[in-house]
């Protein structure tokens, strides 16, 4: 989209409470990703609202496994490097079957990994977990979920400051 | 007796066992195939193979001529039923007591070097009861998938073809609770056999479930057409459980990709069954006193040279050694059958070892 | 009655080997090992100790969701949470696909509840003389509920054991901690029911059995699955009084399978 396009755009969409809301497509946009300073003045000129607007880019500067080190050090955290993605630990998770937010495998990838931005979205979500140790059953590779899961816990607890920020 | 003109002991009439016969037969040197099982042809007979994979080739053309010739030439001496129940003797001079399993009676023979090639068993999907293997209707293993497609006609318990049918991949492999290794031919078998399922039921809807997708090499060609040409879907996840509702299969998974469990409801289940070492390759270990590595598959010296079991005159071939395809079978078998017309050539000669 | 029970009481069969009240000490002590050692192990995964956060939540903490509890409210916010978590397992019974697994950790958890309480019971009422007519009840309640805890670790290790293909991954220290359980309970019931049954020697054995096992599990609880269980259970509590969303409170029905 040039440059002149967007801000035709901008300027025909209405700038609501919600954030970014003029942008198209806004669902592809994380909340996280979107800047909108309440003032913002640049050489004199007012640059408050929409022009102001910054989406940030979704490149990714780092992958931080200051968390992933933790985990494995934590009891039962030691198995997580293991893990291959197969999904069988949420496929037989009966809180992963309630509640969305509950996805052992992706807590798993997301800290393997070291994806800071998407453990800030769902670490809350890890004390769903109910310990009732059917992924622990289920896992081909002996990554113990359940214990990951404990292990995991623990160390967003302690980097909570961090991930709460 | 010189000895080059005693036989060369072949164990196991598989792919590579019967190539292996064959290709000795045919040097003029004569052969005793010993077999198991009542019939000659291995896995690919025994199973009823509909077409191998991946060209969608009758398994008649690639079995057919070499059980023919196997049970034809005068050079080869079939024993049907029948074990080798232990030897002794140097290359060139072995002697190996073979066991007939109906009479128990045992025949002693003169060999001048053995070929073992006593191939694979299908994993017992009974071991891993999540996904109701043997409890409930309409789950089935690939081996008899094929069997059905045959007989050219795929159906569920109650006679109706299915319109919903899923395949499983990895069942009993890849896993730490059951078999850590990868079979290598059922991702590429399980595709090819969606797409008969397709052409003999052009309605179903036929959906993969898999861990990754292991078509190697020419294979690829298989995973390609069953997207493009055929409409397959495939879902990047492993079955936690298949419950049965009554009517239908309730298959429990997560989708890895959009991320979240999933139930969906399936007629049909087909469970792509791992290869195992069988017991008969335990038992031919046994009798002839060779390695077994972690697994329980024949174990050779140096795990890339297939052939060489580590014993003079003693050569392995197949399944027995390592999962792989008939393709790689019969190659093996030819292989092993080089090195046990040279051993032979070699002893008449007197050439230094 | 003298002559039937001689001079038996609560966790102690004839023989006097070891008077009641060193139990009774040797266990306070023990215990507060253990919650001293569970501090020190939690402290050093670099977390709070949740259960005192808990604590001081309920006495002095005004509540983060806006709402301005009293003490009170507080109290008896804390007080449903632990009945409805923690007493009737909801939180984690209501995931357990397997029942007979939360009747497991139920008679577990009731078993050690109600041990807990005989025994203050028992220890009360003895020094005040009471007869063994009183005693002996109390005496057999506490059999009892040791049974409850080794019918509950039997359970746990049966499913654990029954199990065709045990994942690998299946933790030695639960089987470990469970069968503590099960030595526990076993040996305490049938230590008070040999020494009735006239089996002094038996009794004199599982006595001893007892004692050990429970010695054992106070200074293997602090390094078991255990304290992590009593960290994250304070967590949620925690969260639950400071928050009115109280995620630990809501559980949503268990989704029905088949349809
Ligand atoms: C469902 C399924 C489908 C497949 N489809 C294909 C396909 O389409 N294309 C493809 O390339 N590959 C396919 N394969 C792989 C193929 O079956 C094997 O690669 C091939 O059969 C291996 O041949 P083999 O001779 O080593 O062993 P086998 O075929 O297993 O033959 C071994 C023989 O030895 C006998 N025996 C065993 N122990 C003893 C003993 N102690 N004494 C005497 N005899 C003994 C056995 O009875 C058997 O007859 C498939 C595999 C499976 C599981
Ligand atoms: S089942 Fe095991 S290997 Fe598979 S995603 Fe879960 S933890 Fe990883
Ligand atoms: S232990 Fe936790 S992650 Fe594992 S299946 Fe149970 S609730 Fe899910």
């Amino acid at each position: 989209m040039s440059e002149e396009e967007k801000k035709r755009k901008e300027k025909e969409s209405s700038a609501g409470e919600e954030k970014g809301k003029f942008i198209i497509e806004r669902r592809y946009v994380d909340d996280s990703r979107i800047i909108e300073p309440k003032k913002l003045e640049l050489g004199g000129i007012d640059m408050s609202g929409r022009w102001g607007t910054l989406v940030l880019p979704r490149t990714l500067e780092d992958f931080d496994t200051e968390i992933y080190r933790d985990v494995e050090k934590l009891p039962r955290g030691g198995n997580i490097g293991k893990c291959w993605q197969c999904g069988n630990c949420t496929a037989v998770c009966p809180v992963a079957h309630a509640h969305s937010e509950f996805n052992p495998r992706y807590l798993i990838h997301i800290v393997k990994m070291g994806y800071t931005s998407e453990i800030k979205k769902h670490h809350e979500a890890v004390y769903l977990c109910s310990g009732c140790g059917l992924c622990s059953a289920a896992c081909p590779k002996g990554v113990d979920p359940q214990g990951v899961m404990i292990a995991m816990s623990i160390a967003f607890k302690a980097h909570e400051s961090e991930l709460t920020e | 007796m010189k000895a080059p003109d005693n036989p060369v002991l072949v164990i196991g009439a598989g792919p590579a066992g019967l190539q292996a016969a064959k290709d000795v037969a045919e040097f003029g040197v004569p052969v005793l195939l010993v077999e198991r099982r009542k019939e000659l042809g291995g896995a690919p007979i025994r199973w009823s193979y509909h077409t191998l994979a991946p060209d969608f080739r009758p398994t008649e053309e690639v079995m057919g001529p070499l059980i023919d010739f196997c049970q034809s030439n005068k050079n080869v001496t079939v024993m049907k039923g029948c074990i080798v129940d232990g030897y002794s003797g140097r290359p060139g001079d072995f002697h190996v007591r073979i066991k007939d399993e109906t009479t128990k009676n045992i025949t002693e023979k003169v060999v001048s070097s053995i070929i073992v090639a006593t191939g694979f068993e299908h994993f017992d999907a009974r071991v891993d009861p999540r996904y109701g293997y043997g409890r409930m209707p309409n789950v089935i293993g690939i081996n008899e998938l094929e069997i059905m497609l045959k007989q050219g006609r795929v159906v569920g318990h109650d006679g109706k073809p299915p319109k919903r049918v899923a395949f499983i991949f990895c069942v009993g492999s890849r896993d730490r609770s059951t078999n850590p290794w990868c079979c290598t031919v059922c991702c590429g078998v399980s595709i090819k056999q969606g797409i008969e399922v397709k052409q003999l039921l052009p309605d179903s809807q036929v959906y993969m479930i898999y861990m990754d997708i292991r078509t190697i090499g020419l294979w690829e060609k298989l995973y390609w057409e069953s997207m493009e040409k055929y409409g397959i879907n495939f879902i990047r996840g492993r079955v936690g459980e298949v419950y049965y509702t009554g009517e239908k299969l309730l298959v429990k998974g997560e989708d890895t990709l959009v991320r979240g469990p999933f139930e969906v409801l399936f007629d049909m289940v087909v469970l792509a069954v791992g290869i195992e070492p069988g017991p008969g390759t335990k038992q031919a270990a046994g009798a002839l006193s060779l390695s077994l590595n972690e697994y329980g598959f024949l174990a050779p010296k140096i795990p890339n040279v297939h052939f060489d079991s580590g014993k003079e005159g003693i050569f392995l071939a197949g399944a027995c050694v390592a999962p792989m395809s008939v393709e790689e079978a019969l190659s093996e078998g030819s292989a092993a059958a080089m090195q046990a017309v040279k051993l032979g050539s070699r002893l008449m000669q007197k050439v230094p070892v | 009655m003298e002559a039937m029970f001689p001079s038996i009481f609560y966790y102690m069969p004839p023989g006097n080997i070891l008077p009641h009240q060193y139990i009774v000490g040797l266990v306070l002590i023990l215990a507060i090992f253990a919650v001293l050692a569970s501090y020190m192990r939690i402290r050093s995964w670099k977390v709070p100790f949740t259960p005192a956060s808990v604590l001081s939540a309920v006495l002095f903490s005004k509540g983060s969701g806006g709402k301005n509890q009293g003490f009170g409210a507080r109290a008896s916010t804390a007080g449903k949470s632990t009945f409805h978590d923690i007493f009737l397992l909801e939180r984690a019974g209501a995931w357990c696909e397997e029942r007979i697994h939360t009747l497991g950790r139920g008679l577990v958890l009731w078993g050690f509840v109600l041990l807990a309480l005989a025994t203050v019971v028992g220890f009360l009422i003895d020094p005040l003389g009471a007869p063994d007519s009183a005693v002996l009840p109390v005496m057999l309640l506490g059999d009892v509920f040791q049974g409850m805890i080794a019918l509950g670790a039997a359970i746990l290790l049966l499913r654990r054991l029954s199990r065709h293909n045990l994942r690998i991954s299946t933790d030695r220290n639960t089987w470990a901690l469970q069968l503590v359980l099960l030595v526990l309970g076993a040996s305490g019931a049938t230590a008070d029911l040999l020494s009735i049954g006239g089996f002094l020697a038996g009794a004199q054995v599982a006595f001893l059995v007892n004692i050990a096992s429970i010695v054992i599990f106070f200074l293997y609880a602090p390094f078991s699955e255990l304290t992590f269980l009593v960290w994250k259970g304070s967590l949620l509590m925690q969260e639950t009084l400071q928050s009115e969303s109280g995620k630990g409170r809501e559980i949503a029905p268990q989704p029905q399978l088949g349809k």
